[in-house]
């Protein structure tokens, strides 16, 4: 075929191609799997800082109550942190020369999935753990007097389910909402390249 | 491969990328981007280049599969530059205007049918395009077959119009 033979022969010049070759590397990448990987290496690094700020709690506290719930949420932390690397570096695997780029896509992405919703689901049992043993510690830490001592105050004691139900219910979905909009945005453009 | 062949290889090719690249920018500042992104997703590649396929089969997988993923605006055909002679001397059967009409038909398939039809336009063969898009070479040639069709009758259409 003609058309095939004169395109394949075909070899245009552009000058604007021309400039970003002569300016060496480009540095930085706008690419949604660059921008996701930035994201989840800052999300990796703040959980690892903020899982050591809760060991460093479990060490200046003297109540079992406390310790079981900064247990739970380094417990949560830590499985988090680990699916984390995993996909990290899953994701670093990822090169735009792979043959099967799309599939590959997809597997992120459905691994990514995973990961949002492993931490809803642990967040529900993790959460109001956390949200307790922060309520006692900060009571204790306040007042100076024993947590057996202020849970036998009705405003306390009572003060202790509503707190955690409220904030477990307010940071279920405050979790939703960081994790749509620090990830969201470049997950859903991968996923609408895979629909076409 | 030295960085020094690389840049050599990638200047010989870089009417892959040109064309690519044209199917799919919506616009100049989109045209740039892309540019770049290709040219470094090249950069961060090279090191798995092993040299059992070819330069510009490694550079045309490179470049369908940074467009394919970057690009943020769909079927907004905005950018109608004409693709430039520089380089090239066309002969009569395909002169400027069929080359336009082609370039205008391409424009109007689907994201992964414009990839598909670039490289049949550059001499793939079905196993190599079904390589390179990641599906199989039966898919691809179902495809390619409802492609040309699609094309004939766009042209066609434009043609009588």
């Amino acid at each position: 075929m003609s058309e095939v033979k004169t395109w394949k022969q075909w070899q245009p010049v552009d000058d604007l191609l021309e400039q970003v070759l002569a300016a060496g590397r480009p540095r930085l990448s706008i690419h949604p799997i660059a921008k996701l990987q930035s994201a989840l290496f800052q999300h990796l690094v703040w959980s690892s800082f903020i899982t050591v700020g809760y060991m460093l709690l479990l060490l200046a506290s003297d109540y079992w109550q406390v310790w079981l719930g900064l247990l739970a949420a380094i417990g949560f932390n830590s499985v988090v942190i680990w699916k984390g690397i995993k996909l990290y570096r899953g994701l670093q695997k990822i090169t735009l020369a792979d043959t099967a780029l799309l599939p590959l896509l997809q597997q992120f992405l459905d691994n990514c999935r995973r990961w949002e919703q492993l931490q809803y689901r642990l967040a529900v049992w993790v959460y109001p753990l956390a949200i307790a043993a922060g309520y006692l510690f900060g009571g204790t830490m306040a007042t100076g007097l024993p947590i057996h001592y202020l849970l036998q105050q009705p405003l306390f004691a009572w003060g202790l389910p509503i707190i955690v139900l409220s904030l477990s219910i307010a940071g279920y979905f405050l979790a939703r909402y960081l994790f749509k909009r620090k990830f969201g945005r470049y997950i859903k453009q991968l996923q609408a390249n895979l629909v076409d | 491969m030295d960085e020094k062949e690389f840049l050599t290889e990638l200047r010989a090719h870089q009417g892959i990328i040109y064309k690519v690249v044209s199917m799919y920018a919506t616009n100049d500042e989109e045209k740039k981007d892309f540019y770049q992104e290709i040219v470094l997703q090249c950069w961060k590649g090279i090191g798995g280049f092993r040299g059992d396929a070819k330069f510009s089969t490694w550079l045309y997988r490179i470049a369908i599969n940074t467009v394919l993923t970057l690009r943020r605006k769909k079927n907004i055909l905005q950018f109608n530059e004409l693709l430039p002679d520089a380089g090239f001397e066309p002969p009569a059967v395909f002169d400027q205007e069929d080359r336009w009409q082609l370039q205008a038909a391409i424009r109007l398939l689907s994201e992964t049918d414009k990839a598909m039809a670039l490289l049949f336009l550059d001499g793939y063969e079905i196993s190599e395009m079904a390589a390179i898009m990641g599906i199989s070479a039966a898919h691809t040639s179902v495809r390619m077959y409802r492609i040309k069709q699609r094309l004939a009758k766009i042209i066609h259409s434009k043609q009588h119009e």
